[in-house]
């Protein structure tokens, strides 16, 4: 129970007998795991998300492969012969590229005419739209620019082109003259990426070192717990599971964890020698900490332990990071660390935040149960509000994208007039249905333009038909539009939804529709983990709930502790339907770790409240402690982290950007539920008679 | 302003294109496609076949047509047509190029297909003369009989045969 404390003296003693053994063994272990494991780092989600995609096992089934869809945009000075030239070179460079299949620009395209001087003849032709001088390109684009529209730009500053290929392609190996950007589902990070990311964080925890504690001990200690629990969490996942990839999302939970715990015990040995030597200052340390760090464990495993049977790997792997981490963050905090501090002395122990602890204390001690209650009342409205919205209108789930190209399969055994139709029937619906779609391009959309060339007036018949894939033929127009049994859609998306533009399709069943495009696979998958993701929290937050009042032996603290966490996530919720934010599985991402990482302040703000409490402190002493403490703890990692996942909104990747805004906005606001609800919560529960006399 | 003769210069050739293919095949579609195909098989004797591909493609051409020339240009050229069409070339007169005495001296000549490619392709001149054999007579008029039945109003005209024969 909160009001044991436990005798660490022995622990104290032989720990610090034998430092250099435990830190020198946490080293070795260390640098033989990671010598070991040799991690495969992984910054885009896509190839998890690929790996479950029971879209792309439906597209495998029928032998076709995966599209990776980039869209590469050049940026020219002025359009003359040369930069026309210098562009067509371009597009023989893409197209030779290894695994590219097909390069869509204006430079691959073709004009469809009828090239006749007199009423008799009847010749289609095909002209490559590059073969024209570049006054009549832009004359021609000008005059017909729907076909056109999103290879090149109306002032010709700016030519698309958009690379289907098999595999990701390495664009900055490419001789492009240009200023130019590219988009591509990226599936294996950069050894930069991550060297930025450890960069970041690096320089954060040295500047918190330095501006809150006044040293470097506190950044050698927060660097060292946080690398050894990175290695060993990845080491004993991929000796649990097999799996050696790692997601950047993976590592941020692990740091935020780790700090998360090494923060509670370093604070409490840095503050400690303030009155005592630094001897006494860690067993403190680890006495006050060992039993709340101790419980977060089992509130993490029961509650995100669901998680690990979920038919999904990458939810699985994260459920895992959370709670591997925290068990290793407990073990490396316990031992490695006191054996690292017992080497140093602290010589500026004050910590300035103490004042804004005693701030707080004075403000809440005297709160206004109403209030309280109003807010309460508020924020189950949210809730209530949130859930109906949820299940009536589900835009909240939607993607918006912009210049998103989407490509399909069709299985045909001849182009027959009932395959046009069937597809024609499709698009018309597709685009009636789905606002956003600003091209679909097909083998039909080229067999009217070349009809159209050949005989405007009437409806397509049979014999047209043949005449227009002859010419198809003899132009070889057809390679891009249709493979041997299939034929190939692109579609080209702005301002769309692109989940409700799955679901459509998912559930189109008048022509067989096999999406081929890795983005579109993996925002497919994506949609099928978040109703488990959604559900999997809520029942986490009943679970920490009932952890907590078992842990606590009161069911009025249970119902604190599901509060604490479910506010920041209702309230986010909210924002995020107010400020029309798509509810995805990166939002869902960064709720688990909010999740995790409340739980964990809950825990410890409910231990130091009730142990002063049950020692006979009064309502406003305890919440002093409790402030000082663990609250100053919170704050520092909880902005530490701000800062981390506000800086990820930096990267090219959208799932990046987005986890790291969520991710920024959720703390904060968690942050602002520990230090002003929190707090009051358990002021509102308190039962202990402040007259008992205090217990030895 | 400075533009608009180089729009002009685009369009108008589209325009009169798209004008001129309007009647082309509203008249093949008088007839059904079956019965197209029967009469095209009754004159396939006098083609000039070629290309080795399974599926037929029906050429009505007149050999001093510019684009007839331009068309068959396209299918010498392109070997890979070749293998996958099957080209069964008939000559059919335009009036206004006043051909017939040149598509006799083809017809008449021992290769037909290699003097239509020199002609046509290489731009050879053929000498002609006035005297034509009635056999070739026969089959300039059976050609010409079919292709007003089906319609054929343009060169090159083209018909494909639907199915892989």
């Amino acid at each position: 129970m909160y009001y044991h404390t436990p005798n660490t003296s022995r622990f104290i003693t032989i720990i610090r007998r034998f430092r250099i053994v435990i830190i020198t063994l946490f080293l070795l272990i260390s640098a033989v795991a990671l010598c070991v494991l040799r991690p495969e780092l992984i910054s885009s989600d896509t190839m998890f998300w690929l790996s479950e995609s029971k879209q792309l096992q439906k597209t495998q089934q029928q032998a076709y492969s995966k599209i990776y869809v980039g869209r590469l945009s050049v940026k020219v000075p002025s359009f003359d012969e040369a930069t026309k030239n210098t562009l067509q070179s371009l597009q023989t460079e893409l197209e030779h590229s290894d695994g590219v299949e097909q390069v869509e620009s204006l430079f691959s395209a073709y004009m469809i005419f009828n090239d006749q001087s007199s009423e008799e003849s009847a010749l289609v032709k095909a002209l490559p739209i590059a073969q024209m001088t570049t006054p009549k390109m832009i004359t021609f684009i000008h005059t017909f620019p729907e076909p056109y529209r999103r290879f090149v730009r109306d002032d010709f500053r700016q030519f698309h082109f958009i690379i289907h290929s098999k595999k990701p392609i390495q664009i900055d190996r490419m001789n492009i003259s240009y200023p130019y950007e590219y988009s591509e589902p990226m599936v294996k990070a950069e050894l930069s990426h991550y060297l930025w990311y450890v960069g970041i964080i690096l320089l954060v925890i040295i500047a918190m070192s330095q501006i809150i504690f006044k040293n470097f001990i506190a950044a050698l200690g927060a660097i060292s717990v946080t690398v050894i629990t990175l290695i060993w969490t990845f080491s004993l996942i991929y000796l649990l599971t097999g799996n050696k990839q790692i997601h950047i999302a993976m590592s941020l939970m692990v740091v935020s964890i780790a700090i998360g715990h090494y923060l509670y015990f370093y604070y409490r040995w840095h503050v400690s020698q303030f009155k005592s030597d630094p001897n006494v200052a860690l067993e403190k340390s680890i006495n006050r900490n060992l039993l709340p760090a101790l419980w977060t464990l089992p509130v993490l495993i029961i509650s995100l332990g669901s998680l690990l049977f979920a038919d999904s790997l990458i939810v699985s792997m994260m459920s895992l990071s959370l709670m591997v981490s925290s068990a290793v963050a407990y073990i490396v905090s316990i031992l490695f660390l006191p054996a690292l501090l017992s080497y140093f002395t602290v010589t500026h122990p004050k910590i300035g935040l103490a004042r804004v602890c005693y701030w707080f204390a004075n403000q809440e001690v005297h709160y206004n149960p109403k209030l309280l209650q109003r807010f309460i009342i508020v924020s189950l409205i949210i809730l209530v509000f949130v859930g109906i919205r949820l299940y009536t209108a589900p835009t909240l789930f939607e993607r918006s994208v912009d210049n998103e190209t989407m490509t399909l399969k069709v299985p045909f055994k001849e182009i027959d007039l009932s395959t046009l139709h069937k597809i024609d029937a499709f698009e018309h619906e597709f685009r009636a249905q789905n606002p956003g779609v600003v091209k679909v391009d097909s083998v039909v959309t080229l067999l009217k333009r070349v009809d159209l060339a050949y005989n405007p007036k009437n409806s397509l018949d049979e014999q047209r038909l043949l005449q227009a894939l002859f010419f198809l033929d003899l132009y070889d127009l057809k390679q891009s539009y249709m493979d041997k049994d299939s034929l190939n859609i692109t579609i080209t998306l702005n301002n769309a939804d692109h989940s409700g533009i799955i679901r459509f399709l998912e559930s189109y069943k008048a022509l067989p529709i096999y999406i081929t495009d890795v983005d579109s696979l993996s925002q497919s998958s994506k949609m099928d983990k978040t109703l488990l993701l959604v559900s999997s929290l809520f029942s986490a937050l009943f679970i920490i709930a009932l952890v907590m009042g078992i842990i606590f032996r009161s069911s009025a603290i249970g119902l604190v502790g599901f509060a604490s966490n479910a506010i920041p996530i209702i309230w986010f919720v909210l924002f995020m339907i107010l400020f029309k934010f798509e509810l995805s599985i990166e939002a869902l991402i960064a709720m688990t770790i909010s999740v995790g990482l409340t739980s964990d302040t809950i825990i410890h703000f409910g231990y130091k409240y009730f142990r002063s409490r049950y020692f006979g402190r009064s309502r406003k002493h305890a919440l002093e402690i409790m402030f000082f403490y663990a609250g100053v703890p919170a704050i520092i990692s909880a902005s530490v982290l701000m800062i981390v996942f506000a800086l990820l909104t930096l990267t090219h990747l959208q799932s990046l950007q987005l986890i790291g805004a969520y991710g920024a906005v959720l703390m904060l606001i968690s942050l602002l539920s520990d230090l002003f609800i929190l707090p009051v919560l358990l002021l509102a529960v308190d039962r202990h008679d402040t007259n008992k006399t205090m217990p030895q | 302003m400075k533009c608009i003769p180089k729009i002009l210069s685009i369009l108008l050739p589209l325009v009169v294109a798209l004008f001129c293919m309007s009647g082309t095949q509203t008249d093949a579609a008088e007839l059904s496609s079956k019965n197209t195909m029967l009469l095209l098989e009754g004159i396939e004797q006098h083609a000039m076949i070629y290309g080795e591909g399974e599926r037929k493609v029906y050429v009505f051409v007149d050999p001093k047509c510019p684009h007839s020339q331009d068309f068959i240009s396209m299918i010498n050229e392109n070997s890979k047509m070749r293998t996958m069409y099957r080209y069964y070339i008939f000559f059919y007169e335009l009036k206004r190029f006043n051909s017939h005495d040149l598509i006799a001296a083809i017809y008449e000549s021992a290769a037909p297909l290699q003097r239509t490619l020199e002609v046509m392709v290489g731009g050879k001149e053929m000498r002609t003369s006035n005297q034509i054999e009635p056999k070739i007579e026969t089959k300039i008029g059976d050609i010409a009989r079919v292709a007003d039945e089906i319609g054929v109003s343009k060169r090159p005209y083209l018909i494909i045969a639907k199915k892989w024969d």
